[in-house]
């Protein structure tokens, strides 16, 4: 029996699974939509890692979670490593290219911007408190355009004049394309001018100031994006690197964590059976009446947190 | 006569100042509690849409108060002459509370530091006049109020030299260090900027405040990251801050509340001009979920451990 070691990456938009073997080996990996419940996709997740798993052979001796839901699913998964993901994908990647300087990440609601130097993280930032140009703008905009969004970056690549918008905030980008509309633009030329928009708006925002080297990868849902990869080429002039598995870098980065961490916590499919939940409750006891999230397992409390101090404190009795 | 006062805005640079001011003069006065939800929420709901994080809490602490005093003690801080002018917004705390709550008339004890037009603008720290200057409102004599007002500023100067002192030490120290630039209103109020604190805290690194710094130096020191024509003088101390200790610290941490005119004049002079040293920028707009907070400053902290200037400048 040999050791394995599983990855969970759980975002806003896609959760994500991976399983290696002992030399980083990609064994398993999916990829599907969150859809709001990260529980019930993990779930549903675990049963499509579970149908490509050779249990025969292999025991998964460690689970590790990254994502925006890393410590509500690290809690159920009992992982052994719980980590942001930005570590993650800068972990998950340079395993794969060794030698990256630059990591481009736009993701649902988040998009990154990672800076690596002989290997190692030296600079990052992330969007502050606006999510225009990440996977939910392109959604929101197919959506009125009605392509599909898995479509619409080779509907950009049609384009032979893209139109000009300002993505600076998804709210004014939505009037100015229904404007571009109005006034007779095509489909083709607006998904190519989004496209160009999300990439000035990354790279006037997120990676203002940063030294953006080669090689550079991009990942995140939106770098399945073509018209996206293709706005970055020519805004940057570098090759822009994507992975056919870079959808899966965080949920492989947090696995080689997992591996790397030592720890040993062995972990059974059969949890999909278990019957947990999470609530959201309002604590009630000060003003600043906090959300506190507890988890339960089989309807005891396994975890809680959320609360600004200590009135709001669960007792988990472990 | 009891007097209320804002736990917001410039307190957090004077509270030691007025405290003992009104406990000189044996003056009762009642000092709100900690920002909390309900506080910024009432905030939020009085002060226009588009007004600064901190500017809601501070409306948010004198809602408050309203009918737990007899007069709202709001000074008029303005302009510090060769030191620098405050931010618009904070200038038009005394108007603004005036006006916001013009239903309810309230009585607004204040002073004004205003040394624009045609004073002469070498007397910027003379707050003794300003101090003299509500001496008929209180109802005491002159010397009294002077008296008072000595007192008060000697030990507030004692104690912010003695908070200087502690953070130099810190600075000297071991361990991985982070200096924190942001107003002190931000940093400290236990809303907004002490859960970040806690965050970090949590992670075993040592947090050093860039506005504890000697203030007359800082009004030299800024000058090696900007040129002079900086105005605001908090800003200008921040500034110094990081002069002062970059070379002590690991990394920097940039806490804004949204949206602040000077911070983002002043973050984007940071983010050009520090570049040895890894800085996190962190925006705040009083939300309720700490987790994409938590995120960034997990992050950050790796970050800090793997950080080698050498291999950040191959």
């Amino acid at each position: 029996m040999k050791n394995a070691f599983m990855g969970i990456d759980v975002g806003s938009i896609s959760t994500k699974g991976t399983i290696i073997d002992e030399n980083d080996n990609l064994l398993c990996g999916e990829y599907i939509y969150t859809k709001g419940n990260p529980l019930e996709a993990v779930k549903k997740l675990l049963h499509l890692l579970e149908a490509q798993f050779d249990a025969e052979n292999y025991r998964i001796a460690a689970v590790g979670t990254t994502g925006s839901a890393r410590k509500l699913i690290g809690a159920v998964l009992n992982a052994a490593v719980v980590k942001n993901e930005i570590t993650a994908h800068a972990v998950g990647t340079t395993n794969i290219h060794p030698d990256v300087r630059t990591i481009f990440e736009i993701g649902g609601q988040d998009s990154k911007i990672i800076i690596l130097r002989g290997g190692v993280v030296t600079d990052y930032a992330m969007n502050t408190l606006c999510a225009a140009g990440t996977g939910a703008f392109i959604s929101n905009q197919a959506a009125r355009l009605d392509i599909a969004v898995e479509d619409f970056g080779e509907t950009a690549l049609k384009s032979t004049d893209p139109t000009p918008i300002a993505a600076r905030c998804t709210v004014f980008a939505e009037s100015d394309l229904v404007h571009k509309l109005q006034i007779g633009c095509s489909k083709e030329d607006i998904a190519a001018g989004l496209c160009r928009a999300i990439v000035l708006n990354y790279l006037n925002n997120v990676a203002k100031g940063k030294k953006i080297e080669p090689p550079v990868v991009f990942q995140g849902g939106v770098s399945k994006n073509i018209g996206v990869v293709k706005a970055f080429e020519s805004e940057t002039g570098y090759d822009i690197i994507v992975d056919k598995n870079g959808h899966l870098a965080g949920a492989y980065g947090v696995a080689l964590l997992a591996k790397r961490s030592g720890v040993i916590r062995p972990f059974d499919f059969g949890i999909t059976d278990v019957d947990f939940k999470i609530t959201g409750k309002s604590c009630g006891k000060c003003a600043n009446n906090c959300e506190v999230i507890c988890v339960y397992k089989e309807g005891s409390l396994v975890d809680s947190w959320g609360n600004r101090c200590e009135r709001g404190a669960v007792a988990v009795g472990r | 006569m009891k007097i209320g006062i804002p736990r917001a805005g410039m307190y957090y640079r004077y509270g030691v100042l007025w405290e003992e001011f009104f406990k000189a003069l044996g003056i009762e006065y009642v000092l709100s509690p900690e920002t909390n939800k309900s506080i910024l929420e009432h905030g939020s709901a009085i002060m226009a849409d588009e007004s600064c994080l901190a500017s809601k809490v501070y409306m948010g602490h004198v809602s408050y108060l309203l009918d737990k005093c007899d007069c709202l003690f709001i000074p008029w801080l303005s302009n510090f002459g060769e030191y620098g002018i405050n931010c618009t917004r904070f200038r038009a705390f005394p108007a603004m509370t005036a006006n916001l709550f013009r239903d309810r008339s309230p009585q607004i004890l204040t002073y004004a530091i205003d040394f624009s037009g045609t004073q002469d603008m070498k007397h910027a720290g003379d707050e003794e006049t300003a101090f003299l200057s509500m001496a008929e409102a209180l109802n005491k004599s002159k010397k009294q109020v002077r008296e008072a007002y000595r007192t008060a500023k000697e030990l507030s100067e004692r104690a912010f030299a003695d908070k200087v002192k502690e953070a130099e030490r810190l600075a000297d120290g071991n361990g991985k260090k982070i200096l924190l630039v942001g107003h002190d209103y931000c940093i400290h109020d236990d809303y907004i900027g002490k859960p970040i604190l806690r965050a970090l805290n949590g992670y075993g690194v040592t947090v050093i405040d860039a506005n504890l710094t000697d203030r007359k130096k800082a009004q030299n020191d800024f000058l090696k990251l900007s040129d002079g024509t900086l105005p605001w003088i908090v800003s200008r101390e921040l500034l110094g801050g990081i002069v002062r200790y970059k070379d002590r610290v690991d990394g920097i941490v940039l806490l804004t509340g949204f949206p602040c005119g000077p911070d983002s004049i002043v973050n984007d002079v940071i983010k050009r001009e520090i570049d040895d040293l890894p800085v996190l920028y962190l925006l705040l707009d009083g939300q309720d979920g700490m987790a994409g907070v938590e995120t960034r400053i997990e992050s950050f902290i790796d970050v800090l451990s793997f950080w080698n200037a050498e291999v950040a400048r191959q």
